[in-house]
């Protein structure tokens, strides 16, 4: 029985085999030819041509610069995309009379059917599948973090408007309405960090034999 | 071939590109840019799929600056950044289904004929690419850049061994490609039993 490839590719790269496939590959030319073989491939992979980059390195600088103004200038983009919300809320609300103002984000149909528990208790499986996300990448995507954060601090803004006694007593139909809000930007939210996690290379399950 | 051990990238540069200076910042990329293309063109083929690595290995690199140790040569932690960002984008439950927006470049390295053009490369590099991307992606690792079976493995969150038996099986699948069996070929190791 010759030896088997694995143990050859262990022989040509002087990995330790057992003693019986050394003998048996130092009497055995055909074994014997196989290591050269693999050795000159070994060698011929190592003499392929390069690949010639494209010039980079404009698309480098430009996100390296545009992540470190990202910084500072974060709070002022999210009141920036407040204010276009806002605005094109009001432009809509202007030029149809008959859309809620009160409610940028779902339709006044989803809101109106949808129980208030069951609104809470779809926020709280959100929540709860957010927190089974892996954390943010250490190198982060402006656009993603302005979305994230925008969407995050919507959320705050509701959770507030919600932990007021008043707002939940007072008007039912406005309580429900936060929720529903608070259900899509979590939802929003979820796919925004469920996309950048992916393309950091998140998996939620790995099946054998494969990457 | 491998380059990254080729790449001598001065102190001053780093101490430089650190300060955010970006004269050193793109004195960096210059030297590790062809490297870093190649190897990632090596492991995930796809040109456009590559160039977008590449991005990320150098925008990742060049924030990252403080955290080379200075233990071991600059190039090859670059390298392992490369290898990492490649490795996680060959994990990602979307590759594979980002075909079509790259097709052109895709088809050119995967499916390249016998005889056709210059451009398409040699019987080696069509094999090559005709492995699937585990075995492609170890094989490249292991006999081009030197990685070692125990380091493969844990890039892989895998064992030795693991590495050591995809590397035999790519190698099974080069020797069919490139030297396709007759009856009388006389060596019939046990691995193709």
């Amino acid at each position: 029985m010759h030896a088997r490839l694995e143990e050859l590719i262990s022989l040509r790269d002087r990995q330790p085999v057992d003693a019986a496939t050394v003998s048996h590959v130092a009497s055995c030319a055909p074994c014997a030819a196989e290591i050269r073989r693999l050795t000159a491939l070994r060698a011929d992979m190592t003499q392929l041509p390069d690949f010639a980059p494209p010039d980079l390195w404009p698309l480098i600088e430009t996100r390296l610069g545009a992540a470190a103004q990202s910084a500072p200038r974060r709070r002022w983009m999210q009141l920036s995309a407040a204010g276009s919300i806002v605005a094109l809320v009001l432009a809509l609300a202007a030029s149809l009379p008959q859309v809620r103002v009160a409610n940028p984000v779902l339709s006044e149909g989803a809101s109106a059917q949808v129980p208030l528990e069951t609104l809470v208790a779809r926020s709280q499986r959100l929540e709860a599948t957010l927190r089974q996300l892996p954390q943010r990448p250490a190198v982060e995507v402006a656009a993603n973090s302005v979305a994230i954060d925008a969407l995050q601090s919507r959320i705050q803004r509701l959770d507030m408007e919600l932990a007021s006694d008043a707002a939940m007593e007072s008007d039912p139909d406005r309580a429900q309405e936060l929720w529903s809000q608070r259900v899509s930007l979590l939802n929003s939210l979820f796919g925004v960090r469920y996309a950048e996690a992916v393309h950091a290379g998140y998996r939620a399950t790995r099946e054998e034999g494969s990457l | 071939m491998s380059t990254f051990l080729d790449v001598q990238v001065p102190a001053e540069w780093l101490r430089r590109a650190r300060a955010g200076e970006a004269a050193a910042q793109r004195s960096i990329y210059s030297a590790l840019a062809r490297p870093v293309y190649a190897l990632l063109r090596r492991l995930v083929l796809r040109p456009a799929v590559a160039e977008e690595l590449a991005q990320e290995v150098f925008l990742e690199v060049l924030r990252n600056l403080g955290a080379y140790s200075g233990a071991g040569s600059f190039a090859g932690w670059v390298r392992s950044i490369a290898v990492s960002r490649a490795l996680m984008h060959l994990r990602s439950p979307w590759h594979g289904r980002l075909l079509p927006e790259d097709a052109e470049g895709a088809g050119a390295d995967r499916a390249a004929p016998r005889g056709a053009d210059e451009e398409c490369g040699s019987d080696l590099e069509r094999a090559l690419n005709a492995l699937p991307d585990l075995t492609r992606s170890i094989v490249w690792l292991h006999d081009v850049e030197g990685y070692t079976h125990a380091e493969i493995g844990r890039l892989y969150d895998r064992t030795a061994s693991f590495s050591k038996s995809q590397l035999a099986r790519a190698h099974a699948a080069l020797r069919d490609a490139l030297e396709p069996r007759t009856g009388d070929q006389e060596c019939t190791l046990a691995s193709r039993n």
